[in-house]
């Protein structure tokens, strides 16, 4: 059989893979400033905090615009006009194999998470990255606190996150040298040919599995072609130079224990990473288990915490701890609108999504989801108080985020409509 | 007894029914449809039609056709709700014997005939890849290598159950990408060719540390010579013949007098003993420190006054060097600790460190038997200094010398392939990995980076990581595979091979014998733990911390002797062959020091588990008592006893409740001391919606109130606010953390009316459920073994499986035997 590998043309590679895509991007000079006359990308940001968020703290008691600040939010305050909070939503169907496996599910809405022959479905930051993942040097970064993440591929396979925030860098921003470089793209080249050897067990094993097996296999061929395509982007990209970043390498925590701290350094590779458009959606997951979080005041692990049973002590120490959450999103807000795109600021084009799986952590209730929404060009600064009997499907506000970013969709996992009422474009 | 029908078997738990002709009722009617809907009409639509649909079950609209997989679902549910007389419901007219007995027949039989056709065609497995710990197993083994892929590769989610079902074992890019990666990580170890040091073992004296020194080259009392104005309290303590700590913090017990130059094997050797411990005995931490991660290594036992001298043999990498620390111990009776009073005047209890003794990397054969098997005979060289190539950051001294590189390559990757592919190659099938080789080495590269292409390749086909079995029986081959990775979770050793070569393995008796070789294989550890691991949670052990103020004796090493225990005793079981009905009750545990104490049992010592007598009196024995249950069963704060029982439906008998509705809401647990949780489910007694499945859930749950989250027996809720001091002590000291609170009850009763006081009261009842946890644990076997949950055709073959081994006392092992010898084993 024939190993040598045919070089594909970018253009021919294209057409094969059936994806439309914009292609100036990819030819763009970096690092890119979106000029004001230019549309500038939209993106999102997905963060989730998988302990849950002590909501009798953060749902104002008013719905509208006119609402009194609750504890958490005073940590938003400077940032009011730019969010809205909402209550009365979340993923119908959460009953899963234990009280945590809504964790599987936040980004996904797949129905009794762990149960019998659960599988889950795609996620929405990779349904983002699989429609126009190809324009950007990363189609998704998927960053967490430890090796979980919440996105998914589309045969529900979830993707491990990168923890350490020096890596990320490293990859986004710090070029190798000549060598490392010529060694990299020797082991794509060399990574291609193998692709392309094992596509070629395909025949062996056609003729002799039934239909069921078939599917399997199908799965892996696919699987095969897609490393195969990926190869060839990584390739085209390994060509052209990194943007260069005004920004030190961060120095990663070593203390697990950090989780605020490591929590803030992740946040700080996001602006990085949008405004050189090295992705366009990124997803976070900040997840405190077994750890007593270094925090003044905080001397239990947060996942007892958060099963506080009333108790006031420990309903104290989990408030602190959720209070410094608070606070490095509002962090990150800072931080995306300081930075200029066009006639605005990147918040203005970036959806941070920020909430939690768990409605009420202390009992497992994955109703009633602690749900912020900052940025993106929203009419923001408002409760949106909704059903707390019967909830808005989460997914109603994906679609809506989806059709934000510019991507056809009219329906995603659980939806029933295409957006939230009272969520509106500004 | 004649070969039971499924409906004898699926009635078997139930009680009554009992028939031979199920496939002959169907026809008698026609297809029996009009059966079947004189039936739904006359008992079911009242409630499940298109305007009520209750449960969301509109009887009318389903077909009475059991051609697709959706209604078959729903048909197997009206099947065993009928069955079980659940259905219809206790109020409304039971049904004539005779029109339910024709009702099963035809649901039971069309159901049956679809799968068994559908199964004779395409095998009741689909084709399944190895998962992420396979993927290890196999990989170490084909390469010869210890390298840790596990966190590089994409987690498995284990569907009905385990991580081993086709089902829930996709593939995606991801994988491709991640399976390259823990490839490149194995390879160079495998290249990585430098002959092993033969050192002679090293004493290390823990008197000679700098450490140690700075501690005790001061005074006690003496003024700080760093800082005048500070007293200098000596923390260690200088023995004649060791130094002692007294506690795990700081000063820590490092040796830094050695550090592993090389990544190896090392035999290490630790002389300790306790010191004023009261004739108590400690526990000692062994770990490995590189300044950033510390690996656990072991925990051994220390008796007190008299040294021990223990020995390890593990892996340590470049860089590492020992951590001990003593557990439990850092106060004397009165509560005080060693910074408050110096080392010398202190008398609480310590650790007293003699010596360490190292030797290694151990010297196995060169080249070793990793290097031999991939590379034959072709010699290993040594290579001057400047021409060494880069391996895992360092240089690697020796490099291959083949005569004909060309065709050693192509032997070498032939071979290679064919041990991955666990069976013999097809003609030509080994040509595509041999011309990368071949063309790589044209490229200029060298014999290993070129060998290295054709590896990774291989390591990435579909025979590699798809388990490839052909619908009917199994062939031999993929029998040795099916059987290996069952018990060992990783590929078939040479002996299976080769009895699957002479077409040998497929015969009862060798079939056997070879269950009986890998049992007792060191191997089959993975069995205990990845089955048992997954069937019982045990794989959930961290996923909470319990509360230390409620619970200050739980640590590392009473975490680790959980696991431990459970692990020991579903291991004795096999091994000697007990009865299943142990997982209910069982007047024996295996048990080490930790976990007795923990229990309250007294006697036995040391860190390895023992088989253990239970005193006559005692609550103790079976699954539901031991620890490691009781803590997955928990969060770190409170118990529930839904959660407790709804684990003991689902995973002890195997009937999983179903759910609650959506619109149920949860319990808020409340720690203030003021309710019992028993108080709080008041509703599912008081509301029929709830109790109509919580009087089956709830039971066992109150039964195990008794034990608190960590597994300890309790009378009273701890509690933080409310109640007395306890009065018992903790290593030796009073227990100041928690106090205690409200009495347990333990008592309630089972949804057929029979009540019980405590848990060992209930225990007796449980046992009363013996087939049922037999049936369940063959179930659990046929889906870890075979890689696909049961299906309707198969209870049959559950049911005749658990009749005949009950029939042989219901030993595990013989359970083992007879699920590897299953039909359901033997084909695809």
């Amino acid at each position: 059989m024939n190993i040598a590998h045919q070089p594909i043309s970018r253009r021919a590679f294209l057409r094969s893979t059936g994806v439309a895509l914009a292609l100036p991007y990819l030819d763009a000079m970096w690092p890119r400033a979106f000029a004001a006359d230019a549309a500038a990308p939209r993106r999102m940001v997905a963060i989730c905090t998988s302990l849950g968020i002590y909501t009798p703290s953060l749902f104002p008691k008013e719905a509208g615009r006119d609402y009194t600040l609750t504890p958490y939010l005073q940590q938003l305050k400077d940032h009011r006009s730019d969010f809205t909070v909402f209550s009365g939503v979340s993923h119908p169907d959460q009953a899963g194999a234990d009280g945590h496996t809504s964790e599987m599910t936040w980004l996904t809405s797949a129905k009794h998470p762990g149960l019998g022959g659960f599988r889950n479905t795609i996620s929405l930051d990779q349904f983002i990255a699989e429609k126009i993942g190809i324009q950007t040097r990363y189609p998704s970064l998927v960053l967490g606190t430890n090796n979980t993440s919440q996105s998914y591929t589309r045969s529900g396979v979830m993707l491990p996150a990168d923890t350490k925030p020096s890596q990320v860098f490293a990859k986004l921003f710090l070029e190798g040298s000549k060598d490392a470089v010529a060694a990299q793209m020797q082991k794509l080249r060399e990574g291609r040919s193998i692709m392309d050897t094992v596509q070629g067990q395909a025949k062996r094993f056609a003729g002799r599995v039934g239909a069921a097996d078939r599917d399997k296999l199908d799965e892996y061929f696919t699987s095969i072609r897609e490393m195969e395509q990926r190869l060839v982007l990584s390739e085209e990209w390994a060509r052209k130079p990194k943007p260069k970043v005004d920004a030190r390498p961060p120095t990663d925590i070593a203390e697990d224990k950090d989780l605020i701290g490591k929590m803030r350094l992740l946040f700080e590779l996001v602006p990085l990473a949008l405004q050189t458009d090295s992705t366009r959606t990124i997803t976070i997951l900040v997840q405190g288990r077994g750890d007593v979080p270094l925090i003044d005041g905080v001397t239990m692990a947060h996942h007892e915490l958060s099963h506080h049973g009333q108790d006031p002590e420990k309903l104290k120490q989990l408030q602190l701890i959720e209070d410094a959450e608070i606070h490095a999103l509002g962090g990150l807000l800072t931080a995306l609108k300081a930075k200029k795109e066009g006639s605005g600021a990147l918040l203005d084009n970036t959806m941070v999504l920020f909430g939690s799986n768990l409605g009420n952590a202390n009992s497992h209730d994955t109703k009633n989801l602690p749900l912020v929404l900052a940025g993106g060009g929203f009419k923001h600064g408002q409760h949106l108080a909704l059903d707390t009997k019967n909830n808005t499907p989460f997914c109603n506000l994906f679609v809506q985020i989806l059709q934000r970013m510019n991507i056809e969709a009219d329906a995603f996992g659980s939806s029933t409509k295409a957006s939230v009422p009272g969520l509106e474009v500004a | 007894m004649n070969r039971p029908s499924f409906l004898l078997i699926a009635a078997m738990t139930a009680g009554t029914i009992s028939f031979s002709h199920c496939a002959n009722a169907a026809t008698k009617t026609n297809d029996g449809s009009q059966t079947v809907r004189a039936f739904v009409d006359q008992h079911c639509t009242n409630c499940h039609d298109a305007t009520e649909k209750k449960g969301g079950l509109d009887l009318e609209a389903l077909p009475i056709k059991f051609d697709s997989e959706k209604d078959r679902a729903e048909w197997v549910k009206v099947f065993d709700r009928v069955l079980a007389d659940e259905m219809p419901p206790a109020k409304k007219p039971r049904p004539d014997a005779a029109a339910k007995r024709a009702l099963l027949e035809t649901i039971g039989g069309g159901i049956v005939k679809v799968e068994k056709s559908l199964q004779a065609a395409e095998g009741r497995v689909p084709l399944r890849r190895l998962n992420r710990l396979e993927f290890e197993r196999t990989v170490q083994e084909l390469l010869g290598v210890e390298t840790p892929m596990l966190h590089i590769l994409p987690s498995d989610p284990p569907s009905h159950g385990f991580d081993t079902v086709a089902e829930g074992l996709r593939i995606s890019q991801l994988h491709i990408e991640k399976y390259l990666e823990a490839v490149d990580a194995a390879i160079p170890e495998a290249l990585d060719f430098r002959p092993p040091s033969d050192k002679e073992p090293k004493r290390y004296f823990y008197k000679e540390e700098q450490g140690v020194k700075r501690q005790l080259d001061v005074a006690d009392g003496a003024p700080d010579p760093k800082n005048q104005n500070k007293i200098h309290h000596q923390m260690l303590k200088e023995l004649p013949d060791a130094i002692v700590w007294f506690n795990a913090g700081y000063p820590q017990a490092d040796l830094k007098q050695f550090s592993a130059k090389q990544s190896g094997r090392y035999r290490i050797r630790i002389s300790a003993y306790g010191h004023q411990t009261d004739g108590r005995d400690l526990m000692m931490r062994v770990y490995t420190e590189n300044y950033r991660t510390r690996r656990p290594l072991g925990y051994f036992d220390i008796p007190p006054d008299k040294p021990r001298v223990v020995e390890l043999n593990v892996t340590l990498n470049s860089g590492e060097f020992l951590r001990i620390e003593p557990n439990g111990i850092g106060a004397d009776s009165q509560g005080k600790n060693v910074h408050n009073e110096g080392a010398p005047k202190y008398k609480g209890p310590g650790l007293a460190l003699q010596w360490a003794e190292l030797e290694g990397p151990l010297a196995e054969s060169w080249p070793t038997p990793g290097t031999k098997r991939l590379f034959g005979d072709i010699p290993l060289v040594e290579v001057a200094q400047n021409r060494q190539t880069w391996r895992r950051n360092h240089k690697v001294p020796y490099a291959l010398k083949p005569g004909n590189p060309k065709g050693d390559a192509q032997n070498v990757v032939e071979h290679f392939a064919q041990r991955a592919f666990r069976r013999p190659l097809e003609t030509g099938e080994a040509e595509p990995f041999t011309k990368l080789v071949t063309d790589a080495l044209d490229a200029g590269k060298s014999f290993e980076d070129a060998v290295e292409v054709g590896f990774r390749a291989v390591l990435t086909t579909p025979q590699f990581l798809l388990i490839e079995e052909r619908p009917g029986k199994l062939d031999d081959y993929a029998l040795a595979s099916r059987l290996s990775y069952f018990l060992w979770s990783t590929m078939p050793d040479d002996e299976l091979l080769s009895l699957a070569a002479a077409k040998k393995l497929s015969q009862t008796a060798t079939l056997r014998a070879q269950v009986e070789r890998m049992l007792a294989s060191p191997r089959a550890r993975a069995f205990t733990e990845n089955f048992a691991g997954q069937w019982l949670d045990l794989r959930n052990i961290e996923a909470t911390t319990p509360d230390k103020r409620l619970y200050p004796e739980f640590d590392e090493v009473l975490q680790n002797s959980m696991i431990g225990e459970t692990e020991a005793f579903f291991t004795e079981m096999l091994v000697r062959n007990e009865s299943t009905a142990n997982f209910i009750h069982s007047d024996w545990l295996m048990l080490n020091r930790p976990i007795a104490e923990h229990y309250g049992i007294e006697g036995v010592k040391g860190e390895s588990f023992q088989r253990v007598k239970l005193p006559a009196n005692s609550q103790r024995g079976g699954l539901l008592t031991q620890a490691a249950i009781l803590k997955v069963t928990a969060n770190g704060t409170v118990t529930s006893p839904v959660i407790r029982g709804s684990w003991v439906m689902k995973r002890l008998l195997g009937k999983p409740p179903l759910p609650p509705p959506a619109d149920a809401g949860t319990i808020e647990p409340d720690t203030r001391g003021a309710t019992t949780i028993r108080e709080q489910l008041a509703k599912h007694r008081n509301s029929e919606t709830c109790a109509s499945c919580h009087r089956s859930i709830d039971p066992p749950g109150f039964a195990l109130e008794s034990f608190d989250v960590i597994g300890g027996w309790r009378d009273r809720y701890r509690s933080q606010e409310k109640g007395d001091s306890p009065n018992r002590k903790l290593n030796g000291r009073n227990i100041w953390e928690y106090k205690l609170g409200l009495p347990v009850d333990a008592s309630g009763e089972l949804s057929d009316g029979r009540k019980f006081q405590d848990i060992a009261q209930f225990k007796k009842l449980l046992l009363g459920e013996s087939d049922q946890v037999l049936k369940n644990v063959t179930e659990k076997l046929l889906i870890y073994s075979t890689g696909a949950g049961i299906r309707f055709a198969d209870r049959t073959e559950v049911a005749r499986l658990t009749a005949s081994v009950k029939a042989k006392s219901s030993g595990l092992r013989t359970l083992v035997h007879e699920v590897v010898e299953s039909p359901l084993f033997l084909n695809k």
